[in-house]
């Protein structure tokens, strides 16, 4: 029955509009009809004045049954209160006055009624700020949200909870309304806690009292933000329990705690990418697509950063017949561009007047053009600029120096530009923000010189060859010799392309004042000047490895080191012999034979060759036999010419034995394993 | 739906219909017929088709990125073989003290062994015969091995906890290229050209440069499906450009032939096919077309890309020895940067050689030597040209090698079989934290303690740089969505800035 009248009380918000807006209309009545005398109007703010006093009584009795209930600061209550009563009693007055108008009331009755309109206002301005907070009618509305840019070191209560707990539960839980003996603004009431306990204990079988108002069902009068109020988010709760899930975490860093990949993403998106592009996105719109296209469809590549966001990245890199034509296109949304690559394009300093409509550049690139320091002109006013790139112009130090005023430059890429290092130094050391980017000038240079490179066509040729030697840094000469012994710098001195016609084997060395002489390289080149007619192989290669049957090994076509190109062909497990007949009678004096090694393939050199020689065919006389030692333990892939000089013989015919390995020897991963032989030519001189 | 989506999705049902004969498809051509609109039967004056269809590919299908990239392209110089992470990055002193030791049951955990290997009774460890020194800000420990490579380390991103499933080369870069063992799905250069398009018209999107090593110059080959397009739309294979003559196959023209010629040809073909592709709406006929336009371009751009000529000696000693001579690694560094510059979007090295399974020790070294000054000439190179910022330069194999020696164990000479359960690679440039290393394996050089990444991961974090969300990015075929980390992959926060 009590609970049954207090809760009467919960009609004073709505009766208090009733005196506030007739009285005020009874004050303006009075003051509007004062100068007409005329009675009826007079009935009017009679009964206006009426009903203003008896509904001023009732919205101060159901406010008085309200203050029972309790949770409002008591200063505020006892002055809103008390100046209500006042009010009661002074419109009760105003009343009696006007109905039974008194000489010496009627003096009263005006000064009574500015009274009466006083205290309204301050009985009205106590009672918001009992339900407001008392600095609502100057409150700063901008918004004091924590700005939170690195979520891992964003402190948890203070950055993410308390925020949440001021948005949505402070306006009944602070001290100026106690909604339940609980208030919310501060740490240690939170502790504290309100009427039914501490908001971090739980009921058995429940959560934290805290979540468990948050999770009632929204019907349960129970259930917080009541409701009506605006509820927290999906987001907000789930932080909420996380929080409380850490016991007393108020000091505690969000970086610290065990989060599920949930939390993780929720307070990633929290976040707030506070860069410049993040905040020049904010104030610029998006772009038509429409307007995108069209300029897409004339050379220039132009990209939104991503999608749903306004700023573009514009790419003219590589147009040799870029004009300003270009450039006005993207003038109409240039504030959008944070990226515009003109390198290695026809950019100049004509054009570079165009630059300054770019005003939100952040990366500029204007490698490989003909800018002069006159371009820098139209560079030094782009303020939000943090990465230019100016590599192999003309820029001197002079253009450096009219960079001073990109504050807020970070990256500058001067390589091979006119600027000298002194300058880059001394602005380096001056603006320790920018990183001037240079690789140091030394971090290449070998320590040892390396032998030259032989380059040539072929190794084996018929008429003549020209030989190449080459070094890849300059400054370096480079000595050979052709007749096999160790060149050094009193040898021949490489000046143009060596032209050989006979067989040597070159050898040459690199060499620089200072330095130490580079080691021995070694190539053989063969001449074969004997063209043999055809061979016949006294027996047939391996079928996976046949190339072109003996024709291979005449061809003049030399194997690489890619045995399986055809050229080379192969014998599993044996040797082979094959007959050469040449077109006339010639003299041969050394027969040379090319052949494969790769011991980890089970390919390995011959260990013996036979060569015998005919002129008419049937009669082969054996003029050379050689042994050659087996390989050493190696698992060098390489190939070379044997050569077998034999003494002159007037010959129509060639034989040639190739013995093989047979076996894998023992020190081979897999000994006893038939051994293969590969050969690619058979030249005759 | 958006138009063209919706011609692309029926013209792509027609290409079944079109193999059934053109009967069949005569209403099913009408039918196509009234959902277009003018776009597709659009002539202009000459009846040729339009610059949109010759550009069909440049532009990607993505309009725009999912969120803002760090990166606009990628280096992927691929270390084919499985290069021995315990020879190279990952310092294990314990395993030289514990020589000729058997690896102990609890550190192998039941990892399966190939076929090489299985039949050991002893699986002694063996530590690397080459030293390691710490080098940088961080004193990171390199190999001795790879002394230009140190000189850049501050620049580099290693992550020495990569693992994978794939114990077997061509499965383990397959999985590497393509996100599954098995092949038949489109490598991640094609999946970038077809989401996000080429930044040059007069380049294809994906490049392939190959180079054999010293170390074992006969050793694992590769396949051209490594660089293939899958089920994607065949102008999105990886073009690749030889070191030799002709570096692009068929692109130049025969003796003869003058531009003007070539241009009149491709024009009246391309009059024809567009007839075709009216009766038939083949899709593949305007994947054909584009293909031409391509090549013709290409004849222009593609000698001015590798014609490395007027490229200063400075720059040539930067690469190293090698760095003249077509068809190494160091010529393909370089041109890898000459790509870059001309935005070209990915661009694939491959030097094979590295699977020492005997003779590592020395072979290892010249393996080394082939790419150590290259690789890391080119991240300076590309630095000191402002492109390092936004480019991201991967160096990598598709697994690594044990820690035990496969077959001999001398004292100067042993050799690692393959091992897939942690492998270390390195990556550079933007988006990426410089001189950090990532991901930690134990004692042994076995396991993963600390930070694994997945070749998914390692796929989502590299698509994630570009500005692509790797679950978003998906291609219906066989009626579901595939995408390039097939149905796994989360991007590796802490090594991105």
């Amino acid at each position: 029955m009590i609970l049954q009248i207090i809760s009467l009380g919960r009609l004073h918000p709505l009766l208090v509009h009733l005196p506030i807006g007739i009285l005020v209309l009874a004050f303006l009545m009075e003051l509007y009809f004062r100068k007409k005398d005329s009675g009826t109007e007079q009935k009017i703010i009679n009964f206006t004045l009426a009903i203003a006093a008896i509904s001023t009584v009732l919205s101060v009795g159901s406010g008085w049954l309200l203050g029972e209930n309790g949770g409002y600061d008591e200063t505020l209550l006892f002055r809103h209160r008390w100046m209500a009563v006042g009010l009661a009693i002074g419109s009760s007055l105003l009343y009696i006055i006007k109905k039974n108008p008194k000489t010496w009331t009627k003096k009263i009755y005006l000064p009574l009624f500015f009274v009466v309109m006083g205290l309204l206002g301050l009985t009205g301005h106590y009672g918001g700020s009992m339900t407001h907070g008392e600095d609502y009618l100057f409150k700063n509305e901008e918004n004091t949200k924590v700005v939170i840019t690195d979520v891992d070191n964003a402190l948890v209560f203070n950055d993410i909870v308390k925020p949440i707990l001021d948005d949505k539960c402070a306006s009944c839980h602070n001290p100026n309304k106690v909604k339940g003996g609980l208030i919310m603004t501060n740490k240690e009431q939170l502790l504290i806690g309100g009427d039914s306990g501490s908001l971090f204990m739980a009921e058995k079988g429940e959560s934290p009292r805290l979540i468990h108002h948050i999770k009632l069902p929204m019907e349960d009068e129970e259930h917080m933000p009541p409701k009506g109020k605006v509820q927290l988010t999906n987001h907000e709760i789930q932080l909420l329990e996380w929080w409380i899930g850490h016991e007393n975490c108020f000091d505690c860093v969000a970086g610290t705690l065990d989060k599920t990949e949930k939390i993780s993403d929720i307070l990633n998106s929290l976040e707030e990418d506070t860069s410049p592009r993040a905040l020049i996105a904010k104030e610029v719109a998006m772009v038509p697509d429409e307007w995108l296209a069209s300029i897409n469809n004339n050379g220039s590549i132009i990209t939104k950063l991503a999608e749903k966001n306004p700023l573009l990245i514009a790419n003219l890199s590589g147009n040799k017949s870029l004009g300003k034509n270009d450039l006005k296109a993207l003038k109409k949304h240039a504030e959008n561009i944070v990226e515009l690559n003109l390198g290695n394009s026809n950019f100049n300093d004509t054009l570079s007047s165009y630059l300054t409509s770019f005003k939100n550049l952040t990366k500029l690139q204007l490698q490989n053009t003909k800018i002069t320091d006159k371009s820098m002109e139209s560079i030094k006013d782009l303020k939000h600029l943090e990465s230019l790139n100016i590599y192999g112009t003309d820029i001197t130090d002079q253009g450096l120096q009219k960079l001073t005023t990109l504050n807020g430059l970070k990256t500058l890429y001067p390589w091979n530009s006119k600027i000298t290092k002194e300058a880059l130094d001394s602005f380096s050391s001056k603006y320790k923000e920018v990183t001037v980017v240079s690789i140091q000038e030394d971090l290449f240079t070998p320590s040892s010189l390396e032998p030259p490179t032989i380059i040539a066509d072929t190794d084996f040729f018929k008429d003549s060859v020209a030989v190449t030697l080459d070094y890849f840094f300059k400054g370096v000469d480079l000595y050979y010799t052709l007749d096999g012994s160790t060149p050094d710098t009193t040898s021949n001195k490489y000046i143009e392309p060596i032209i050989l016609t006979s067989s040597v084997q070159l050898k040459a060395v690199s060499h620089k004042s200072g330095w130490e002489i580079s080691p021995v390289k070694t190539v053989s080149f063969k001449k074969t000047n004997i063209l043999p007619n055809s061979i016949t192989l006294n027996n047939k290669p391996n079928e996976k490895y046949k190339g072109n049957g003996g024709n291979t090994l005449i061809d003049l076509k030399r194997g690489t080191i890619n045995f399986i190109d055809g050229n080379w062909i192969g014998y599993e497990g044996s040797g082979f012999s094959a007959t050469l007949k040449l077109q006339k009678e010639e003299v041969i004096s050394t027969v040379s034979v090319g052949a494969f090694s790769s011991p980890e393939k089970w390919i390995f050199y011959p260990t013996g060759f036979k060569v015998w020689v005919s002129r008419d065919g049937d009669n082969f006389k054996l003029v050379h036999t050689e042994k050659i030692p087996t390989e050493k333990p190696n698992s060098d892939t390489k190939f070379q010419f044997f050569d077998l000089n034999i003494p002159p013989t007037k010959s129509t015919f060639v034989k040639v034995e190739v013995m093989s390995q047979l076996k894998n020897p023992s020190w081979h991963n897999n000994p006893g394993g038939k051994s293969w032989l590969f050969v690619d030519e058979i030249v005759l001189n | 739906m958006s138009e063209k989506k919706i011609i692309e999705e029926r013209s792509l049902i027609l290409n079944r219909r079109s193999f059934l004969g053109k009967t069949a498809l005569g209403v099913g051509g009408v039918a196509l017929a009234s959902l277009l609109g003018a776009n597709l039967f659009r002539k202009n004056k000459n009846g040729i088709l339009t610059k949109d269809d010759s550009l069909e590919g440049v532009k990607g299908i993505l309009n725009s990125l999912h969120h803002p990239a760090k990166i606009k392209r990628v280096i992927y110089l691929f270390q084919s073989g499985g290069p021995s992470q315990l020879e190279l990055f990952d310092y294990k002193p314990l395993l030289n003290k514990r020589r000729g030791e058997d690896l102990p049951e609890s550190i192998r955990n039941g990892q399966r062994l190939t076929g090489m290997t299985a039949g050991q009774d002893k699986f002694p460890l063996v530590g690397s015969l080459h030293n390691f020194s710490q080098h940088g800000k961080n004193g990171t420990y390199i190999s001795d091995i790879l002394p230009y490579t140190a000189k850049m380390v501050d620049e580099l991103c290693i992550i020495k906890s990569m693992y994978t499933e794939a114990i077997n080369h061509d499965p383990a870069v397959t999985f590497f290229q393509t996100g599954s063992q098995q092949p038949g799905r489109p490598s991640i250069g094609s999946w970038l050209s077809y989401g996000l398009g080429s930044e040059n018209e007069n380049l294809p999107a994906f490049t392939v440069l190959l180079s054999r090593g010293t170390g074992r110059p006969n050793g694992q080959p590769l396949y051209t499906r490594l660089w293939g397009n899958g089920f994607l739309h065949s102008l999105h294979q990886g073009v690749q450009f030889r070191a030799a003559k002709d570096p692009v196959l068929y692109l130049n023209d025969p003796k003869g032939i003058t531009k003007e010629v070539k241009r009149e040809m491709l024009d009246n073909l391309a009059e024809l096919n567009d007839k075709h592709y009216q009766d038939s709406g083949d899709p593949e006929i305007k994947s054909r077309i584009a293909q031409y336009e391509m090549a013709y371009r290409m004849q222009t751009s593609v000698p001015n890309v590798m014609d490395t000529a007027n490229e200063p000696d400075y720059i040539y000693e930067m690469y190293g020895p090698e760095a003249k001579i077509p068809g190494t690694y160091a010529a393909n560094c370089l041109l890898a940067r000459r790509l870059a510059e001309q935005d070209v979007r990915f661009i694939q090295l491959y030097h094979m050689g590295w699977d020492q399974h005997d003779n590592l020790p020395g072979a290892i070294a010249k393996q080394a030597k082939d790419v150590d000054q290259a690789s890391a000439a080119l991240v300076a190179d590309l630095k000191q040209r402002g492109l390092l910022e936004d480019t991201l330069v991967i160096w990598g194999g598709e697994f690594g090698r044990t820690n035990y020696s496969q077959g001999l164990l001398t004292d100067t000479n042993y050799g690692r079989d393959h091992h897939p359960r942690s492998f270390t690679i390195w990556m550079a440039g933007g988006g990426v934290k410089p001189g950090i290393v990532y991901g930690e394996t134990d004692d042994f050089g076995y396991n993963i303690v600390k930070d694994p990444v997945h070749v998914h991961d390692f796929q989502a974090t590299m698509l994630h740089l570009l500005g692509i969300d790797h679950e978003k990015l998906t291609y219906k075929y066989q009626g579901r969505r595939f995408r390039l980390t097939d149905v796994e992959g989360h991007i590796v926060k802490d090594i991105l800035t």
